[in-house]
């Protein structure tokens, strides 16, 4: 009886093993690698245009997941590489695919046409740091391509056109970004420090002031929501998670651009 | 929220300690990121909100149904008291707004938000 009931029990705690949820880890492994290496299903056809963001998606899941670029043969870190600093503009930025990047010559005083995108840089820097670092990076371009993104009012834009205008939205993702790419580039700045070149820190700590209101805060329009020195240091998993993060916010979906209106639009 | 206040973050403008209930601490004449602190943290904490869930009500659920709700004003969820123990089969997530349903995304913001403030919580 004893035995009979100690069956019974593995039994039960199998059967409840089995309907617990769990993470499939080597099938996730498995998918990411699939995206990874062969052409992204059909669904994703529409975001040609932002393939260094999908990029970022499938490197860090499979960080994530223990099975990161670190694991990868050293020729196909190198072919990552390749891919990542090709979509580097010849003004510092870099666009979201190899198919918005036209030779140098086309671009001459500024990029007219399929320019560079704010949030591609951002996800471009943080692609290399799974692949090597940041050598190779423009950063001199970059950073000053990055100075001319920001408004008077202290915002950044996603992108600057040849006449200097920002375009690109009032958005606090995008001054999230620029900030975000200018601690990678530049390193750590002590505050109160001036840096020859630099953005305007003061406008855009104003700006980020300004988005306060009297229940904190409704930033620049947007719903209230919710020197590091070297590469290594910046993926250090505690400000790594938060990088990831930002992802979940481009992924704007229905409900969150009614929130946007229901902010802008009392 | 999580874009500004990490965005102060990566600009080295958020103080590293509380040093009192209104304007924070900052270098020199400068001026702080944030002008209250304790009452960002209040607010983002009050983001916590008690739920139940329905399972006869999951069973044929309209995926969009919470959202269309929640335009229109219907909650489901309530508030939760913190330090007050949770009822039986009783969640909490965050809200991203007074009045809203939980949200696993908008925990993830609220908590990453505290995670990079300047003090404990």
């Amino acid at each position: 009886l004893i035995l009979q009931n100690n069956s019974n029990a593995n039994s039960d705690k199998s059967k409840m093993e089995e309907s617990e949820p769990h993470l499939d880890k080597d099938r996730h492994i498995s998918y990411w690698r699939r995206c990874l290496l062969t052409l992204l299903p059909t669904q994703y056809t529409s975001t040609d245009s932002t393939r260094m963001l999908l990029g970022f998606f499938i490197l860090s899941a499979l960080d994530l997941l223990s099975a990161g670029p670190d694991t990868f043969p050293v020729s196909q870190q190198a072919e990552i590489r390749a891919w990542i600093l090709k979509c580097q503009h010849p003004h510092g930025g870099f666009c979201g695919s190899p198919n918005h990047r036209y030779p140098d010559g086309f671009y001459g005083d500024g990029e007219d046409m399929d320019p560079a995108y704010l949030p591609a840089t951002y996800f471009a820097i943080l692609n290399l740091g799974f692949v090597g670092g940041l050598e190779g990076v423009k950063k001199n371009e970059c950073l000053e391509w990055l100075r001319r993104l920001q408004r008077e009012d202290g915002s950044f834009g996603g992108l600057v056109t040849p006449d200097g205008k920002v375009e690109g939205g009032h958005d606090m993702r995008h001054c999230y970004v620029a900030s975000a790419v200018r601690w990678m580039l530049r390193g750590d700045v002590p505050v109160g420090e001036e840096v020859d070149g630099d953005i305007n820190v003061e406008g855009l700590v104003g700006h980020l002031r300004n988005g306060q209101v009297g229940q904190p805060l409704c930033v620049g329009g947007i719903e209230a929501d919710g020197n590091r020195r070297t590469m290594e240091a910046f993926l250090r998993v505690h400000r790594m998670r938060h990088m990831v993060s930002v992802l979940l916010l481009y992924e704007a979906n229905f409900l969150t651009i009614l929130q946007l209106v229901t902010c802008i639009v009392p | 929220m999580y874009c500004a206040i990490a965005s102060l973050a990566f600009l080295n403008r958020l103080p590293t300690s509380v040093s009192s209930s209104s304007a924070p601490a900052v270098k020199g004449d400068l001026l702080p990121g944030l002008t209250n602190i304790p009452l960002t943290i209040r607010w983002l904490v009050s983001r916590q909100v008690g739920y139940r869930v329905d399972e006869e009500e999951d069973e044929d659920e309209d995926p969009a149904k919470a959202q269309r709700e929640a335009m229109v004003g219907i909650h489901k969820d309530k508030f939760s008291v913190p330090g007050l123990s949770l009822e039986d089969e009783e969640f909490v997530g965050f809200n991203g707004r007074c009045n809203k349903n939980v949200d696993t995304c908008y925990t993830f913001w609220v908590v990453a938000s505290l995670d990079v403030s300047p003090t404990s919580h």
